[in-house]
């Protein structure tokens, strides 16, 4: 045990975390004093250290994984390796028995519950085992989930099983296996027969049946799992571990040995070979049976596809099928089997292809238990020497499979290189797609303003502004002395009441002169596009408002007019005491002066026109 | 073993027989009607199903290949258990794989008792100028065993059809026979069973064996 303990220890010692410690707290840390003592700068390299702290840090760190290396050898705890799984196994099984006395002292805590609450299965259950009997449930056929009466009977017959097991395996004191066995199998007989003869299941059709049967099947066999799987009370163990060892001895043996027609040379074979085996293994994870089984059909159909020249009779099929147990060395092969055959329901395990393949497996196991010189028809003497360790054999298998495992990491790297390109070839794709749609966009948006620009004479456009403004401020000059006493007014409120007086004087006065009805039509047959019209008419009706406001902001800003209009609107009702007090004749000469204006600038448009 | 669920009976039938006799092609020629042929669609001749009405009666046989090579002999029972048929194939122009047929069925009476049906194939009657094993000794042995002798020849696709439809009607007749006494078992609670079911196939399998053959052998 020794010796491969220490090579556990290696490798986990290589990867040990003194390289691995956050590197991007380091980086951070980068332009940041040591750590520790701050006196002295850091460097990323040392994570964050001056030189004198790393060295201390590292010798803590050493100490560390000492201390917990120690702690590791008292408790004998060592990751399962797959080279020795023999070994592994056994640790494996010590840590599985802790969880299952575990368990059962959890359940004697909560048999008080176990008959009253509706679930009680679950609250022994850990979260792994849950998720499995969630994906259970989520794969119950919908039919099934709409009967409302189904679900609670089957709820209440695995329930009725799983205690009853447990029971039996608690209160005896060495429970027999073959009676939890014949207990399960009667289970499985009663619930075919309750789906024949009880009222619920009538509606049933044959499939839903056989589904339910193997749906009750799973469930309760993932929840007795830990109890039934190895139990402690049966030598499963024990045969495991001998079988292991067996199967260890036997490591030099060869296809030929076997006149099985794996070609050992053929790249694709060897890979159909491992693909086969890693099916092979996936039956150690299973908990169910009836997965556990379909985990071996997976496996022997694989066996077909390398096996070339035709349809393969048995004659080929089982040696290849004892070779490749030979070379996987399945963890726990014997409390798999035995497993399956004590708790998988009989009628499924003894027909049907998965019945043909797991006597196979059987029949493989038991032939590599009683395999002899003879049957390998080679010398006796040869044989012994082989299996002592005396004689080496320059295995090309497993110089092949260390290949084909490297092929296969290299071909997993491949693949996630390939996903990368792709999705880096998506992304370039996507960012030339990006600039096309930017030129497109910015052409058409170019090509939209040309367009409108030649639509509308943008020259009239600024050239209206700039001539009406100019002359807006020419008035502004001009305008300048009459408007003085009303921008002296300090409060605001004055400036609606000037206005509010003025606009009905300015509808009286600019009526009957009509030189501003006559503006507008002016105006709109100069401007054939609407939008034009907007930009003119704002200077229109700066200068209907502005026959009120335009003097009195004249000297402030010109954005506070239309304001000014609104806020005059408002207070037209409630300053309206307010308007006696204006003297009339300060109204008189502004207004005077904006219908001189307005003249003015309606005769410079139509001037220019 | 049967399951006579739903009037559908699934009996399992083991191939037994050495190396080279032609196990496979057998089976292949019953279950796929081809010998010997590129297209044959199975990847697989070890496991096979096949359908079949008799008398209004669905029958579902399960057929399952075996590892002929000596060094698997001792694993037989495995394979055997609860079978409820055994075609037992020889090489007509193999003395030793005939002997090798006579084990296979005294393990299989000692093993199983007169549960099982017994045929037995020779095969490669295509190859009768080399034939060593003759005729009658084996048709004699075969009627000597409660075991029907058929004469086949996958190639030719003599007799293999013709094989497994008795087959199926002697496991037919034996598993009602077994129904009906478990009926009567479970009225009377004797523990007669047994006994009824064994004098019951001793007769059968001798009375027909005789005219099978015969009539396969004119066929």
């Amino acid at each position: 045990m020794q010796p491969w303990i220490d090579e556990a220890r290696s490798s986990t010692l290589s990867s040990n975390p003194v390289p691995m410690m956050e590197p991007s707290i380091s980086k951070i840390s980068i332009d940041i004093k040591c750590k520790k003592c701050k006196d002295f700068y850091g460097t990323p390299q040392q994570l964050g250290f001056c030189s004198v702290c790393y060295q201390n840090h590292l010798k803590q760190q050493k100490h560390r994984t000492e201390l917990a290396r120690e702690r590791e050898n008292t408790v004998e705890v060592v990751r399962q390796s797959p080279k020795q799984p023999g070994f592994s196994k056994f640790e494996d099984k010590i840590k599985q028995q802790g969880a299952k006395k575990l368990k059962n002292k959890l359940k004697d805590l909560l048999k008080p519950n176990t008959k009253e609450s509706s679930a009680p299965e679950q609250l022994l259950l850990d979260p792994d085992t849950q998720a499995e009997l969630d994906k259970l449930h989520s794969e119950l056929p919908p039919p099934i989930l709409a009967n409302p009466a189904l679900e609670p009977d089957v709820r209440d017959v695995i329930r009725d099983v799983i205690i009853r097991l447990t029971h039996a395996t608690e209160q005896e004191k060495a429970p027999c296996v073959e009676d939890l066995s014949e207990m399960m199998q009667n289970f499985y007989a009663n619930f075919a027969k309750r789906m024949e003869s009880h009222k619920i299941y009538e509606d049933t059709t044959p499939s839903e049946r056989e589904f339910l049967l193997g749906y009750v099947e799973k469930y309760a066999m993932i929840c007795l799992y830990p109890i039934l799987f190895c139990p402690p009370f049966t030598e499963d163990e024990e045969q495991d571990l001998a079988i292991q060892e067996r199967i260890r001895q036997l490591q030099w043996v060869s296809a030929k040995h076997l006149d099985c027609g794996i070609e050992e040379t053929n790249t694709t074979v060897l890979n159909l070979v491992y693909n086969s085996m890693g099916k092979l293994l996936e039956m150690d994870s299973a908990r169910a049976p009836q997965d556990k089984l379909s985990r071996v059909v997976d496996c022997c159909r694989d066996i077909f596809l390398f096996l070339q020249g035709g349809p393969a009779s048995a004659d080929e099929f089982f040696p290849a099928l004892i070779f490749l147990v030979l070379k996987t060395n399945l963890v726990r092969l014997k409390s798999n089997i035995h497993y399956v055959t004590r708790f998988c329901n009989a009628n499924l395990l003894n027909a049907g292809e998965a019945g043909y393949f797991f006597t196979h497996l059987s029949g493989a196991v038991r032939f590599i238990e009683d395999l002899t010189a003879h049957h390998l028809g080679m010398d006796p003497v040869e044989f012994e020497e082989y299996m002592s360790g005396k004689r080496a054999c320059s295995s090309f298998w497993e110089s092949a499979m260390f290949v084909i495992e490297s092929l296969h990491t290299m071909d997993e790297g491949l693949s996630t290189l390939s996903d990368l390109a792709a999705i880096q070839s998506k992304v370039l794709d996507g960012t030339i797609q990006m600039r096309s749609d930017l030129d497109t966009f910015c052409a058409d948006i170019t090509a939209s303003i040309d367009r409108i620009s030649a639509e509308i004479p943008l020259q009239f456009m600024s050239q209206e502004k700039v001539e009406f403004d100019g002359h807006l401020s020419g008035e502004g000059d001009w305008l300048v002395s009459p408007l003085q006493p009303q921008s002296d007014d300090p409060s605001t409120a004055l400036q609606p009441d000037s206005s509010t007086t003025l606009q009905p004087d300015s509808s009286t006065t600019s009526q009957p002169e009509g030189s501003t009805t006559q503006n507008p039509p002016s105006l709109s047959s100069e401007d054939i596009i609407q939008p034009s019209l907007e930009t003119t008419q704002l200077p229109v009706q700066n200068l209907k408002r502005g026959s009120s406001s335009a003097h009195e902001t004249q000297g402030t800003a010109q954005h506070s007019t239309p304001q000014a209009g609104q806020t005059s609107y408002q207070g037209f009702s409630s300053q309206r005491l307010q308007i006696p007090s204006i003297p009339c004749a300060m109204e008189v000469l502004p207004m005077t002066s904006l219908q001189l204006a307005l003249n003015r600038a309606v005769t410079v448009q139509t001037a220019k026109l | 073993m049967m399951a006579n669920t739903s009037s559908t009976y699934s009996f399992k039938v083991v191939l037994l027989g050495e190396g080279c006799v032609g196990k496979t092609s057998v089976v292949l020629r019953y279950v796929e009607d081809k010998f010997n042929e590129k297209h044959i669609t199975t990847l697989q001749a070890s496991f096979l199903n096949k359908k079949l009405n008799i008398a209004g009666k669905r029958l579902n046989l399960a057929i399952w290949d075996t590892a002929g090579q000596e060094r698997f002999h001792a694993l037989g029972p495995i394979y055997y258990r609860m079978s409820n048929g055994a075609v037992l194939v020889y090489d007509i122009t193999d003395e030793d794989s005939f002997e090798k047929v006579k084990n296979w069925v005294k393990e299989l009476r000692k093993m199983l008792g007169n549960d099982i049906c017994l045929t037995i194939a020779g095969n490669k009657i295509d190859l009768e100028k080399q034939r060593t094993v003759m005729q009658e000794d084996a048709e004699r042995y075969a009627q000597s065993v409660g075991a029907v002798h058929f004469h086949t020849s996958a190639k030719l696709n003599r007799g293999i059809e013709e094989m497994f439809l008795e087959l199926s009607q002697r496991m037919l007749e034996k598993a009602q026979e077994f129904d009906l006494a478990k009926a009567s078992e479970m009225s009377r609670r004797g523990s007669m069973r047994r006994n009824v079911v064994v004098v019951d196939d001793e007769d059968l399998p001798t009375s027909s064996s005789n005219s099978r053959s015969v009539c396969c052998l004119s066929g």
